[in-house]
């Protein structure tokens, strides 16, 4: 399934465990890249701290992104995504325990391209995960890459 | 020239030529010029001025008014004296004596005999009067002619004298004739001097009235008749010149001779009646008379101005004055009787009219004490009304208010005499229509006086004809009463006995009488509206210092203190009630003179800034405010009632503010509870559901990863492990459910609940296809809330029954509703698994089950997410049930009140 780049945005480890082992259940084995919490991701997207000699053509095809995180949480990092022009287009599935309806309503006021309830059942919650990366990965065209 | 002296109450005329004669001369004098006026009637009138009369000069050419008043100012050294007290007046005879042909008798009449009235009540011994008649031309002369006759008439029994003025160059023989005979004597002016030349006919009656004992003592010239046979032939002339009747009978009362005056009275020629008993001449009811009469002269008696009824050849009835003398023959002897008779008919005519002038005129009197003096409208038209029957004699009157309605009625306000329910059939209006077109109708549209002269005959009286004949009113007459604005506001209407019963001197009385009637009412109007005014002054004053003293509020009359700079810097207290010393604690004593800063040297700069305000602007504010010197908080109500000043009204409003200040507190304290609500329902949706994932993850992937590991019951743990997982997860799902059933704001629409419940019966059968279960759910049943909630409400109720009939064979579903006791009740009745009643209390509290997990999973929280639902919609819910027979859950919605 190509070289295309899954960007997973989670400050719970065992989160981060369980959606790879989702993922590779599904067999989907693209390079996933995860930040522990929303500066992480930020630096990497716009290649800063750490990040700041990675490839810059490199950008992920998805974002999944959770919520709740110490520091830069997921609404700030959407927002900041959603104002850069490299990343404007970037399509990003906000991944969270939420059900409340000021998230989801807030959520795509700030640009999310999808929002997913994770489920306590861990089958259903592989199934999820599973849906995504063949959506994302398989039928989405992705928004042109420019340089 | 001589002098008459008469017997009686004699006065002096102040015309030399004159002498004194008696009241009721009335003479005249025929003059050439104005000094012939000047000469004769200014002693005339000098005389009646010192002599307490009351004196009225109607003057004409050559002597005007002018003059008149020019010459006795010059003569008469208090003459202006007299004339300020009014005793004396000057007038032209254009003011006195209508213009044109006809000359109303009757008016001057009644004139007059007002005038007589008047000059009596002021205090005088009586009018003297003179006239000039120089206006008089041919035509009304006929007409004054007959007025001076009927004036001599009244006069003779007054207390008047009167001199008219006849210029002689217009007087032909024929007009002389008639002065003459009118007047007792006449003047004129021969040689210088003045002379006085005497009415035969009067002088003849003087002689009669004093039985001929009088002797002619050198009075006038042209009587001095000195042989028997001039006297004979003198008497002769006055048998048969003389209007009455004069008669000679025999003691049997057989007639012997019949003058001309008897012919006119008794309409009998002499040869019809000489020889005839004078009994002819009596009434059949009065035959009696005559023989007593006769009887009488027989002995020598007189019978000297009897008052009796005659009757004419036509057998009409007249009423007459007879003396009967006895004849004596040359020896002494009584052969005979004279009987001279006088038809009084008009004499009694005008005696009546006389009398009733008077007693109008006492009508008159009493009404205008009445007037001053009643208190109201009503005792005031009652009394009228009673006077005007009682002492006038009339039939009846009312007084009819003129009222401003559709049917435009005139209705009885005060009535006298013999109503007996008439006005109360009559129904007068003052519309113009057959009921407005009788006298009362009539004045009150038109504003002038009206009569009915015949109620038998006038057209216009048919309404009333019966009613009104049947009381004895037989004509009447309506006055209108004006108001100060010159509308007819009321009509005083009077009914008299007789027909045409209203003479026009009568009628001017009367309409004096209305005129003051309604000055009198307009003035009383004014003073009830003035007591009105002053008592509700009063009233509102004593009213105001009650509310004063006895208000609740607090109360302060102030004056606000300026600074140089004309700034409100401190406020004086004026005057304070018993309310401000209950308010804030100060005494009065202590207030009252001093200022605000005195006496409360903290007060703060706010009252002193408000209250400025309203004292320098005008301002009217209300406001609450604290007071930290008092402790307090207060309602203030403050305007000025003057310049610089202010009112205060104030309440203690502290216990309010307090409870105000504890309910904001509450409520600041329940929007942080919320807050923390809130956020912790965020924190169990995200972060107890986050681990409860991991839990089942994890264990997920042992069972995976580790199955060799494991051995059947550390799979079956594993999978216990993971059930309580999805279990809790569910749990905090229908915890956050139920705390936003709580806290979601309501919208009320239009919901139709048989197609919500249709849809859900659909889902519920789609993820258990293989049950046979019948849904019956009543169409059309819509109702007014939030479609959400309700929704949610029956998924709860319906997903309830599908759970509970599980184990039914034929399970039965019903949503459906009914009316009872007013108000439309909803069920879902199933027939599964039903309850015990006895655990009904738990059946609505959460975590609460009666059933066990394993046959019918549940958290415990659907239906106490029901009740809130239906409870915030203002309704009820309960439920009945039985083991194994089903549970029935009804629930009510009360749409007129939701719950915000």
């Amino acid at each position: 399934m190509n070289n295309k780049v899954i960007m997973l945005v989670d400050d719970n480890e065992h989160d981060v465990f369980l959606t790879q082992r989702a993922l590779q259940k599904s067999n989907i084995v693209n390079e996933v890249v995860v930040a522990n919490d929303g500066q992480g991701a930020l630096d990497y997207l716009f290649r800063k701290g750490k990040y700041k000699d990675r490839d810059a053509g490199q950008m992920p095809v998805v974002i999944l992104l959770d919520l709740k995180m110490p520091r830069v949480d997921g609404f700030e990092v959407l927002k900041q995504i959603r104002s850069n022009p490299k990343t404007k287009y970037t399509p990003v599935v906000i991944m969270t325990a939420s059900k409340e309806e000021v998230d989801i309503l807030k959520g795509y006021t700030e640009g999310c391209n999808a929002f997913v309830t994770k489920p306590i059942d861990f089958n259903q919650f592989a199934e999820v995960v599973k849906q995504l990366g063949l959506f994302w990965l398989v039928l989405n065209e992705p928004p042109p890459q420019k340089q | 020239m001589g002098k008459i002296k008469m017997q009686g109450l004699s006065r002096k005329t102040g015309i030399d030529a004159i002498g004194e004669v008696p009241w009721g001369t009335h003479f005249c004098q025929l003059y050439q010029n104005k000094a012939d006026l000047i000469d004769t009637l200014v002693p005339y009138f000098r005389e009646g001025l010192k002599n307490n009369e009351y004196c009225m000069w109607i003057t004409g050419e050559p002597l005007e008014a002018e003059d008149a008043a020019e010459s006795l100012t010059k003569w008469e050294p208090d003459f202006a004296r007299y004339l300020a007290r009014g005793q004396i007046e000057i007038l032209s005879h254009r003011e006195c004596f209508a213009g044109g042909d006809r000359f109303d008798i009757q008016r001057m009449l009644g004139d007059l005999t007002n005038k007589l009235q008047q000059v009596s009540v002021m205090g005088y011994d009586g009018l003297r009067l003179s006239a000039n008649t120089c206006w008089l031309d041919k035509k009304a002369w006929q007409n004054f002619y007959e007025y001076e006759t009927a004036f001599n008439n009244i006069t003779g029994n007054c207390k008047i004298l009167a001199l008219c003025s006849y210029p002689i160059d217009k007087c032909s023989a024929r007009e002389i004739i008639d002065i003459t005979r009118n007047h007792e004597f006449i003047i004129i002016e021969h040689a210088g001097k003045w002379e006085l030349v005497e009415n035969t006919r009067r002088k003849r009656k003087n002689v009669r009235k004093q039985k001929l004992e009088v002797k002619s003592q050198g009075t006038a010239e042209v009587f001095k008749a000195t042989n028997a046979d001039s006297k004979n032939r003198f008497l002769s002339a006055i048998v048969e010149s003389s209007d009455d009747a004069i008669i000679g009978k025999t003691l049997e009362g057989v007639i012997t001779s019949w003058n001309k005056g008897a012919e006119k009275m008794y309409g009998y020629a002499e040869r019809e009646v000489i020889g005839k008993n004078i009994s002819l001449l009596v009434p059949s009811e009065r035959s009696d008379e005559i023989s007593q009469l006769l009887e009488k002269i027989r002995c020598g008696e007189h019978v000297k101005h009897l008052a009796t009824v005659r009757q004419k050849k036509d057998g009409s009835k007249f009423p007459a004055i007879v003396t009967i003398s006895p004849i004596l023959n040359d020896k002494g002897k009584i052969i005979g009787a004279s009987t001279i008779a006088r038809d009084i008919t008009q004499r009694k005519k005008y005696e009546e009219d006389l009398l009733r002038l008077n007693r109008e005129l006492r009508a008159i009197s009493d009404c205008n004490q009445v007037i001053v003096r009643s208190p109201n409208e009503q005792s005031l038209f009652n009394d009228v009304c009673r006077i005007m029957c009682e002492v006038v004699g009339y039939r009846m009157a009312w007084v009819g208010a003129v009222e401003q309605n559709e049917t435009k009625s005139v209705r009885p306000v005060a009535w006298y005499g013999e109503d007996n329910g008439y006005l109360a059939k009559s129904k007068v209006s003052w519309a113009d229509s057959e009921l407005g077109n009788g006298p009362t109708g009539s004045a009150a549209r038109n504003g002038k006086t009206d009569f009915c002269q015949d109620f038998a005959t006038d057209p216009r009286a048919v309404p009333w004809r019966d009613e009104a004949l049947s009381r004895g009113f037989h004509s009447s007459i309506a006055i209108p009463l004006f108001d100060n604005t010159g509308s007819v506001f009321a009509v005083f209407t009077l009914y008299s006995t007789d027909v045409k019963g209203f003479t026009t001197a009568e009628v001017r009385l009367l309409e004096e009488l209305a005129g003051d009637l309604a000055f009198g009412i307009i003035v009383l109007r004014a003073k009830e509206e003035q007591i009105k005014i002053e008592k509700s002054l009063k009233d509102s004053e004593e009213k105001y210092r009650n509310l004063f003293i006895s208000m609740n509020e607090g109360f302060g009359l102030h004056e606000i203190v300026l600074d140089a700079e004309e700034k409100p810097c401190d406020y004086r207290f004026l005057e304070l009630n018993d309310a401000f010393e209950k308010l804030t604690g100060l005494s009065r004593e202590k207030c009252v003179g001093r200022t605000a800063k005195e006496v409360l040297p903290d007060i703060e700069p706010y009252w002193i800034e408000t209250y400025g305000r309203v004292a320098q602007k005008g301002e009217q504010i209300k406001f609450e405010n604290y007071s930290a010197p008092l402790k307090k908080w207060y309602e203030v109500y403050a305007y000025s009632p003057g310049k610089n000043r202010f009112a205060a009204v104030f309440m203690d409003i502290t216990e309010r503010k307090q409870g105000e200040e504890a309910i904001k507190r509450y409520a600041t304290e329940l929007e942080i509870a919320n807050r923390e609500l809130q956020s912790f329902s965020y924190t169990v949706s995200h972060d107890l559901r986050g681990p409860l994932r991991i839990m089942d993850g994890y264990s997920q992937a042992l069972l995976e990863d580790y199955a060799d590991k494991l051995d059947n019951q550390g799979k079956t743990w594993m999978n216990n492990i993971r059930d309580s997982c999805r279990h809790m997860g569910q749990l905090i799902d229908d915890i956050l459910g139920l705390s936003r059933v709580v806290w979601v704001e309501l919208k009320f629409e239009r919901v139709n609940l048989s197609e919500i419940a249709q849809s859900i019966a659909i889902k519920l059968k789609e993820i258990e296809p293989s049950r046979q279960v019948e849904f019956i759910v009543m169409p059309g049943m819509e109702v007014l809330g939030d479609n959400h909630l309700l929704g949610l409400a029956l998924q709860n109720l319906l997903g309830n029954a599908f759970k509970f009939t599980v184990g039914c064979q034929f399970a039965r579903i019903e949503f459906g509703s009914r009316q009872q006791n007013g108000r439309r009740v909803y069920f879902v009745r199933d027939n599964g698994a039903g309850f015990e009643m006895k655990y009904i209390d738990k059946l609505f509290k959460p975590f609460q089950r009666l059933h066990s997990s394993k046959n019918f999973p549940g958290t415990g929280i659907g239906l106490v997410t029901v009740q809130r639902i239906i409870q915030r919609h203002g309704g009820e819910v309960w439920a009945e049930g039985a083991i194994d027979k089903g549970a029935t859950f009804h629930f009510t919605l009360n749409q007129e009140r939701p719950d915000k």
